[in-house]
């Protein structure tokens, strides 16, 4: 399939006062036609930064875009052509103007006539169950609504490329939901290429098959979401205790390697245990067993994409391996 | 065919927001109307109740118009840059395959038809409350108008260059805004001033509308000369903003007020 996002050895250095700070240092991925990626990585990371490096916002100090096969900085209106984004902490909308006059301008403001998108509108409006909300201004919409209208915006006009920046940030579970339900359908029925920034692991998990970790900069990975978690697979089970523990015992299963113990008041003591050396089952059971500890239940624990997150970009920091993005160079 | 599409959505988002915000327009046309007023009045106070008339009163109401027209052209490009960054479109603007100077330019290109509605019904009611009736000659005026205006949106885009860069300079803006009233009302006669935006148009104008001379009438050279300026600072305040522009992506501060 035709690579629609090409990013090569982009970096970025931004003047503070007499000193550089590093915000990317040679990035590159791609992506194909209809693929939908998630760009995650921590606050500082340099995510925005690469968003609006694709958008033409920012110019990079060294590297190439290409959206569509055109650079945004040589070819802009060509490549702006192909791309639409909702960017994170902008309204992207205007707020005196309704739901369906903001569709309508930002028709026209990527060169389509309001008239001949009118059935994608309507289509927009009912996708996003904003139908009630049509003459509504967007000031007075709540704040999933505001964001489910400059999402329908971004998609107002049909560009292969969607650049989406926090699109579920500070949104409730409902409108969220929603959200997510769109992103799958504009990659399955329309084959887009999505980039997502986002902290949201759930949709992450929901909607992406591969995610781009980014961290101080620098991509430390960037794999299908799957790979990762088997990746990063352990054989780990969870103990669910009938009984409290005794201090002594606490103290004793706290010295046992890959051992974690939650005493939570109220909702009982449970015990994950690493099963990387069976060795620290038996010394659990044992210490358990001297004072006739209950186990109501053992359970498999699996590993969830935000602890895959937290070890890749926590085992990047602690190797020493962070490079010099983020910080003065 | 994209060009004509974008023009009439910047249309009609003008008049949704005039229709919308009524009230605040007529609080404007009814401020300006009682400021020129006062003025008006005011100067008979001073001259001990002593009537103005003839050519004076009628380059007063010539170039109280003009200023308010300037001053509106160029709000519409520095203010508004600074809302548009305020309510987070900026960069939504700036991602239209037409650019933001084009995608401003229209939008300025709409404001006009309402500041110039405007600016006629100010006029009526200037000529009506003080009886002195000037010449309303479009075809001479027209040309003339676009002359002075053209410079002043040039102003406009280079003070908008510079809030890319350096953020809140407000403060330098309204200055601007009231050097607007001299620049509009400075005599060509010392020479280098009618090389400021607008100031030899707005002379023509005067002589348009006070002197009743048509455009054909008008001195070639002067003309040419105000025309030349036009496209000058026309040019020279977009390419000021340009370069503003790519400093403003360059160190990543393009959408941040």
């Amino acid at each position: 399939m035709e690579e629609l996002l090409k990013i090569e050895k982009i970096s970025k250095t931004y003047p503070k006062k007499k000193e550089k700070i590093r915000a990317l240092e040679n990035v590159s991925f791609q992506m194909r036609e209809g693929e939908l990626v998630g760009l995650l990585g921590p606050n500082g990371a340099g995510k925005t930064t690469m968003v609006k490096i694709i958008c033409g916002l920012v110019a990079p100090d060294e590297g190439e875009v290409r959206v569509a096969g055109y650079n945004p900085w040589k070819e802009r209106s060509r490549a702006l052509s192909k791309l639409s984004a909702v960017l994170e902490g902008n309204r992207n909308i205007y707020w005196p103007l309704t739901v369906r006059e903001n569709l309508d301008f930002f028709a026209a403001l990527k060169g389509e006539n309001p008239g001949r998108v009118r059935g994608r509108i309507d289509d927009l409006i009912s996708m996003l169950n904003l139908e009630d909300k049509v003459n509504v201004t967007a000031r007075s919409l709540s704040r999933g609504m505001q964001q489910k209208l400059a999402l329908a915006v971004a998609l107002v006009v049909d560009v292969p490329v969607l650049i989406l920046d926090e699109p579920t940030l500070g949104l409730d579970v409902e409108s969220a939901l929603e959200i997510r339900e769109m992103l799958k359908n504009v990659v399955q029925e329309e084959k887009k290429t999505v980039l997502l920034t986002t902290h949201d692991m759930r949709l992450v998990r929901a909607v992406c098959p591969r995610v781009i970790i980014i961290n101080q900069g620098q991509i430390v990975t960037d794999d299908r979401v799957d790979n990762l978690l088997r990746l990063f697979e352990v054989k780990s089970y969870r103990l669910n205790l009938g009984s409290q523990l005794t201090s002594e015992q606490e103290l004793q299963l706290q010295e046992i390697e890959n051992t974690v113990l939650h005493n939570e008041r109220g909702n009982g003591v449970f015990i994950d245990i690493n099963l990387e050396r069976m060795e620290n089952l038996y010394r659990v059971l044992d210490i358990l067993r001297s004072s006739n500890a209950l186990i109501e239940s053992i359970e498999r624990k699996d590993i969830d994409l935000e602890e895959v997150f937290l070890e890749i970009v926590g085992r990047r920091a602690a190797n020493g391996k962070s490079g010099t993005a983020g910080r003065p160079v | 065919m994209g060009n004509l599409v974008l023009l009439g959505a910047q249309f009609k988002r003008e008049f949704i927001y005039l229709k919308r915000y009524f009230f605040n327009f007529l609080g404007g046309f009814v401020t300006l109307y009682v400021v020129f007023l006062l003025i008006f009045f005011g100067f008979r106070g001073i001259a001990g109740g002593t009537e103005m008339y003839g050519a004076g009163l009628g380059n007063l109401i010539v170039g109280y118009v003009t200023w308010v027209l300037a001053m509106m052209i160029y709000q519409d490009v520095s203010y508004n840059l600074f809302n548009e960054a305020r309510e987070g479109i900026l960069e939504q603007l700036y991602m239209s395959p037409f650019g933001y100077v084009r995608v401003t330019s229209f939008r300025l290109i709409a404001g006009l038809v309402i500041h110039l509605s405007m600016s006629v019904v100010i006029l009526v009611a200037m000529m009506l409350s003080t009886g002195r009736y000037l010449n309303l000659d479009l075809i001479s005026l027209v040309p003339l108008v676009a002359m002075l205006l053209i410079p002043v949106a040039g102003l406009g885009f280079i003070l908008g260059g510079l809030q890319l860069l350096y953020k809140r300079i407000q403060s330098i803006l309204q200055v601007v805004q009231f050097l607007l009233v001299g620049v509009v009302a400075a005599p060509i006669g010392l020479g280098w001033t009618q090389f400021l935006p607008g100031t030899l148009a707005s002379h023509l104008v005067r002589e348009v509308m006070v002197n009743e001379i048509s455009f054909t009438s008008l001195p070639g050279n002067q003309s040419l000369l105000a025309l030349g300026i036009a496209l000058f600072y026309a040019l020279l305040g977009i390419g000021v903003f340009r370069f503003c522009e790519r400093r403003a992506m360059i160190s990543g501060r393009l959408g941040q007020f």
